[in-house]
């Protein structure tokens, strides 16, 4: 849990932070949830800490998607070396729906400063540091 | 129940405590810090997980196991408060 919070403090950005602090943080509190079970070991102690894992299994990853994507349709910068936006071109700005066959899958649209995969990696130092 | 903690468990405990301050503070920082707004509604989300994990270890230090359903409703009501927050922020304030 330590570990999830000097995450927190020394990521660069946002999107990298949201992500390594649900990794790291579900496993801590599975940890001490596992503690707590052990220690009483009774069974409607382990029942629940068995029940509350499996809530924040459920719903940690899913919160923190769902705060991402809100987080970058509002424009919220990223970090100035991530280069590819995978995104971008893909998302109807209206509905934020996700343009999915009809939008060329796999291959990047332009000006998201990705690679098409399967091309080799031109020495582009370019970055797609603005965003929508 | 047997009332007293054996020692290893004692001093885990109190370890687990003092890690679980730090992280609090370093949490704290991101949230005064924080450059923008869903910065702090995670930095918000990691502390009362946090404070979670401190029910968690009262609860084993005081051999109260029903502490443990308060965990289970701080984590459904955060849980619900960042999902209703990244909502209304995805859409903007035109709601």
């Amino acid at each position: 849990m330590l570990l999830s919070a000097l995450g927190l403090v020394r990521m660069p950005d946002f999107y990298l932070r949201a992500q390594v602090t649900t990794k790291a943080f579900t496993l801590g509190l599975a940890g001490l949830m596992a503690a707590a079970a052990l220690h009483f070991a009774s069974a409607p102690v382990i029942t629940r800490s068995l029940l509350v894992v499996g809530f924040v299994f459920l719903t940690g990853p899913v919160a923190m998607q769902i705060l991402g994507r809100a987080a970058y349709f509002r424009g919220i910068p990223r970090w100035r070396c991530s280069e590819c936006d995978e995104l971008r071109g893909h998302y109807d700005p209206q509905t934020h729906a996700l343009s999915g066959c009809e939008a060329a899958a796999g291959q990047p649209a332009p000006g998201s400063g990705c690679r098409a995969p399967g091309s080799p990696a031109s020495g582009r130092d370019e970055e797609s540091a603005e965003n929508a | 129940m047997n009332g007293e903690l054996h020692p290893v468990v004692a001093v885990a405990a109190r370890l687990s405590l003092g890690m679980l301050g730090a992280a609090l503070l370093l949490v704290l920082i991101r949230l005064v810090r924080g450059p923008s707004l869903p910065d702090r509604v995670v930095a918000l989300d990691i502390m009362s997980m946090l404070a979670a994990g401190v029910i968690a270890l009262t609860a084993i230090e005081s051999g109260q196991p029903v502490l443990l359903d308060a965990i289970l409703v701080l984590a459904l009501v955060v849980f619900l408060g960042t999902i209703a927050f990244a909502r209304y922020f995805e859409r903007g304030p035109s709601s």
